[in-house]
């Protein structure tokens, strides 16, 4: 086993911000850099099996984030956990944390194993169990004290009504942690948790910037600039009214071909035709999973 | 007189081979026994020979029978030597006449009341026939159309063991089988592309696939209408040339598909067997006398594999050489046989295994781990022979109908004509026929075009990372696009189409 640690709550590397919360772990395992050297911590928590909207808004938020310093805390699930912690890393000097609800250096999902390697050595894996501990469910459910407890505040992309993500919602509550949600499409299954939130008073979040405007008075230095926001307005320039009126109708959740012709009043073949030379230019790209998205 | 001898086909695979049935009475101990590799089916001609001979009020001998079928090499399967085998046995045992006998073949199979019964194979075995210079073939009544194909030889339908013996006695006439039957071109069909609302993009995919003779996957959400857009393709594609039409009528003859009284087979074939085929059902094969496979009745026409990524990996795989040969060997220890197997392949499978990656509404809930293991069954080198591939995805509320009709087949159909004939004076020189087949060492001479659709293809070699292959596929594509246009040069908005439905990215 490679550089784990052990940090009791004696000393210097317990967070603060844990020791204040209702039933804080006693010990913590811990691979990778020192927590206090990553910076203030917020959590983006989300469903495991989220639209390509929720996946790629974790994933923005977490780089537009990171980009200003923050370290983004996650459970290194699936999903949107996932997608935060890679748009974390994609930054150039991002760090992200993933709390375990396994031992150290035990991986769940198996196919996160890079993606934990990445983590380990740009951020730390942290957890409250001890090493070859395999997943017990309800552990995960234990951790989830923990994201919330060592962030300062709580993002939720996109949660259905039962989702786990919600749970990390509750203890961040009792820890009286801000809480932001991401608004979604109301036909959504995965829109249920943050639109709820948001009835009930929980922050919106339409980007990195309402995150950081709410937290500007417990972050050490102030964020330099202005971070993008995720909402976008669309740049049309000197285009052919064809692709024009496709931009207009494409969003960053991807639309199948047909459906984007038919709404901006095209023939597929026209359609088809201008797709590519944007895909060309960069300004769309075509989903894994079909369809026509715009890139960022 | 105690021996005899009548001709009879050996049909395998899709050559008739002549055989000669030659028929011993000898003094002795009664019996009937059969020689010269016999399988089962043969074997059991005797009990049907012997039942249909009686109950057609002849004499059975009682003596020591011996048929021999020869040559002895040959392996002999099925139930057609059964008249040959019957007429022979009554002009060995009393009087028939040697020139009816000997210039005619007879193919039919005997039930036990001497009706004589359909077979397979019949076309098959009149080319043989005329071949070996038989001016006379007697065949069941049911498959004269199918046996009158075949010019220079005289078809004689009879309905049962009666007739043929009165023939070989001279003593009744048969009226050789002149009804023609008459040429349809696009049979009457229900369907219609008019039905498929909505579904712009994948339609027009459809045409190109059908115009170029191009391999054609359709991905999408269960319920986008991929089986729908598919089940439509035989109402685009030009029907069959007369060559064509009679390598297909031989194959449904072997595979005993003909319905009864049809002679020549006009519509192009279009073929979706379940996704649970054996790799012997979609190749052919089989025991004893292999039979032609899904591939080979999709001969000229369209293989559609619905849910591709379900069939058995073997099964899908050993597509990879018809595509490539145009043709399945089957290769048995004593004989091979080749059925032709020249067919368009139209696959459809969902984006995971849910079948929701990418939609808009409902998440995937698909593990990581499965979705490639699901996309890795449609593998690369079959992947390789597909040129196009569209996106049929399921329509939101209300869009199906917003959207306007699809255009006809008739419409549609008018164009792949012209652009399968612009193809074909093209190509003659080469030897090919369609776009889909040019190769690569004939792009260059095929496709011309303009410097801003190279400029565009560079662009899009570096952007989406083609291979060779890929950017071959790109411009056998274009060609197709250039040729529906009417337009000699591809251009750059014929290869912007083409990249639209370029295969990868799913």
């Amino acid at each position: 086993m490679v550089n784990v640690r052990v940090v009791t709550r004696a000393d210097g590397e317990y967070p603060d911000e844990l020791r204040e919360i209702g039933s804080p772990p006693e010990t913590l395992w811990i691979r990778g850099r020192r927590l206090d050297d990553l910076g203030p911590r917020v959590a983006i928590v989300g469903s495991r099996t989220p639209t390509p909207y929720g996946e790629h808004v974790a994933e923005d938020l977490a780089a537009d984030l990171a980009a200003f310093g923050v370290c983004i805390v996650s459970g290194l699930a699936r999903g949107a956990d996932g997608a935060a912690h890679r748009g974390a890393l994609s930054t150039d000097r991002g760090t992200t944390i993933a709390v375990l609800g396994t031992g150290v250096d035990v991986c769940h999902p198996k196919n996160h194993r890079r993606l934990a390697e990445a983590v380990a050595e740009r951020g730390a894996l942290v957890t409250e169990f001890p090493p070859e501990t395999p997943g017990y469910p309800q552990n995960f459910r234990l951790r989830n004290r923990i994201i919330s407890g060592i962030s300062l505040a709580v993002i939720v992309v996109q949660a259905g009504p039962n989702s786990g993500a919600l749970i990390t919602v509750e203890r961040a509550l009792e820890q009286q942690r801000d809480i932001f949600a991401v608004p979604g499409n109301v036909d959504v299954e995965g829109s249920a948790g943050p639109n709820k939130l948001i009835k009930e008073g929980a922050h919106v979040c339409t980007g990195a910037g309402d995150v950081l405007e709410a937290l500007k008075q417990r972050l050490d230095r102030a964020p330099a600039g202005t971070p993008p926001d995720l909402q976008k307005v669309a740049s049309l320039g000197e285009r052919p009214q064809a692709q024009q009126a496709l931009l207009k109708e494409l969003t960053t959740t991807p639309r199948s071909l047909a459906s984007a012709a038919l709404r901006a009043g095209l023939d597929a073949t026209e359609a088809t035709k201008a797709l590519v030379r944007l895909e060309l230019d960069g300004l769309v790209a075509k989903a894994p999973g079909g369809g026509w998205k715009r890139v960022r | 007189m105690n021996l005899a001898r009548a001709e009879s086909v050996a049909v395998i695979g899709l050559e008739g081979h002549p055989v000669d049935v030659e028929v011993s009475l000898a003094q002795g101990l009664p019996a009937f026994n059969i020689v010269g590799l016999p399988d089962v089916s043969v074997q059991e001609a005797r009990e049907r020979v012997r039942a249909a001979i009686v109950h057609s009020k002849e004499d059975w001998p009682q003596k020591r029978i011996t048929v021999n079928l020869s040559p002895a090499h040959l392996r002999k399967a099925g139930s057609g030597f059964d008249l040959a085998i019957a007429v022979g046995i009554v002009a060995a045992g009393g009087r028939s006449s040697e020139e009816k006998l000997k210039p005619t073949c007879f193919v039919g199979e005997l039930s036990l009341d001497g009706t004589v019964r359909r077979v397979r194979g019949v076309l098959a075995a009149a080319m043989a026939a005329r071949r070996n210079r038989k001016s006379m073939l007697i065949v069941p009544r049911a498959n004269a159309q199918e046996a009158a194909l075949v010019e220079g030889i005289a078809v004689l339908p009879v309905d049962h063991l009666t007739d043929a013996i009165k023939f070989i006695r001279n003593e009744t006439i048969i009226e050789p089988w002149t009804k023609r039957a008459e040429a349809r071109d696009a049979p009457p069909c229900d369907l219609d592309l008019t039905d498929v609302r909505g579904q712009g993009p994948a339609a027009k995919a459809l045409e190109i696939a059908a115009a170029g003779g191009h391999n054609l996957l359709m991905m999408g959400t269960p319920g986008g209408g991929k089986t729908m857009l598919a089940r439509r393709l035989p109402t685009i594609l030009p029907p069959l040339s007369n060559d064509e039409a009679l390598e297909v009528t031989r194959i449904y003859s072997v595979a005993g598909l003909l319905d009864e009284g049809e002679g020549l087979v006009r519509t192009r074939p279009f073929r979706a067997p379940h996704h649970s085929v054996s790799t012997t059902g979609l190749v052919g094969g089989g025991s004893g006398l292999p039979q032609p496979g899904e591939v080979s009745l999709a001969h000229r026409g369209a293989l559609f594999l619905d849910e591709a990524t379900e069939f058995r990996r073997d099964a899908l795989e050993a597509l990879r050489g018809p595509i490539e040969d145009g043709a399945v060997t089957i290769v048995r220890s004593k004989f091979s046989v080749t059925y032709p197997a020249r067919f368009q392949l139209i696959a459809a499978a969902n984006p995971c295994p849910c079948g929701h990656a990418g939609d808009e509404v409902r998440p995937c809930i698909c593990l990581p781990g499965r979705i490639a293991n699901y996309k890795g069954r449609l593998s690369g080198p079959l992947m390789d022979r597909i040129d196009l591939q569209v996106d049929v995805p399921r329509l939101r509320r209300g869009e199906i109908f917003r959207s306007p009709e699809g255009e006809s087949s008739a419409i549609v159909r008018e164009r792949v004509l012209q652009v399968r004939n612009i193809q074909r004076m093209r190509l003659k020189r080469f030897g090919l026929s369609c776009n889909a087949e040019i190769t690569a060492g004939l792009l260059a001479q095929t496709c011309g075009r303009t410097a801003s659709a190279s400029r565009t293809l560079e662009k899009m070699i570096e952007k989406y990372r083609l291979s060779g292959r890929g950017a071959h596929r790109l411009l056998r594509v274009s060609r197709t696009i250039a040729d529906l246009h009417g337009d000699e040069v591809i251009d750059e908005e014929h290869v912007s189409l083409a990249a639209g439905y370029r295969v990868g990215a799913w």
